[in-house]
């Protein structure tokens, strides 16, 4: 994919965000309010208070992650406003967080339930059709992120706008 | 926000995820259920539960390198 140079600091903050921040309603949505796609399911199932206790340590860590690529994709775009030849689209920016939360189910999706297999979408039903849902999320996201990234008009600079 | 403190934040919370604090802060401390739990901590599976929480983040942190910085330049064939 060939990004324009002035596009480039906004498009890493966005896709680093979009990471960070699809993790956490993932892990928000899924594994707390819906009770689904724990971390650990497949080899521990949440039928005992204690399997429950190791998936609840496993999820921890991987928000500890989703925290840490949030905070990165903040400290990024921080620095992407600083610079003066960026181009500050509001375009840019959703699409690259669409994009990056798309990467992130793809490539967790394809990691963790088809390749090492240690949790699934819902459980109980093992590889099912909830799967692939979650690969085509991931590639719907990042086809609409690309797609509204290619759409950005030239935009202004916030450093050049607040100094002229 | 400065990337040592975020890294330093990060090395913190990483650390608290694997501290014995996290299992003895469980309501059920000193019952058999706490061995059980910490013993399904380090099993036989976590290297592989590891990877599935850290693989993610390591191949999709790689990706965006790649589009932030650009691929490392070609060596000329001989």
């Amino acid at each position: 994919m060939n990004f324009q140079a002035a596009d480039r600091p906004l498009i890493s903050a966005g896709l680093v965000l979009g990471v960070g921040l699809g993790g956490f309603v993932d892990g928000i949505l899924f594994h707390q309010i819906f009770q689904l796609h724990s971390m650990l399911t497949a080899r521990r199932p949440p039928t005992s208070v204690a399997n429950l206790e190791i998936n609840m340590v496993w999820d921890g860590l991987f928000h500890a992650f989703t925290w840490t690529m949030t905070a990165l994709g903040v400290w990024l775009l921080f620095r992407a406003a600083r610079q003066a030849d960026v181009n500050w689209s509001g375009r840019i920016l959703l699409g690259a967080m669409l994009a990056g939360w798309g990467l992130f189910n793809l490539v967790e999706g394809l990691v963790d339930h088809h390749l090492l297999h240690v949790h699934h979408v819902v459980e109980r039903l093992g590889v099912s059709i909830w799967d692939y849902l979650f690969l085509a999320s991931g590639v719907l996201f990042m086809l609409l992120g690309t797609w509204l990234i290619g759409s950005a008009k030239p935009g202004t600079n916030v450093v050049r706008s607040i100094g002229s | 926000m400065n990337i040592q403190v975020v890294t330093l934040l990060a090395a913190c919370l990483l650390l608290a995820a694997f501290s014995p604090v996290t299992v003895y802060a469980c309501p059920f401390c000193d019952s058999s259920q706490a061995v059980e739990v910490r013993a399904g901590l380090a099993d036989e599976f976590t290297p592989t539960t590891l990877a599935a929480v850290t693989l993610p983040f390591l191949i999709v942190a790689s990706v965006i390198s790649v589009i932030h910085f650009g691929l490392p330049p070609r060596r000329n064939s001989p």
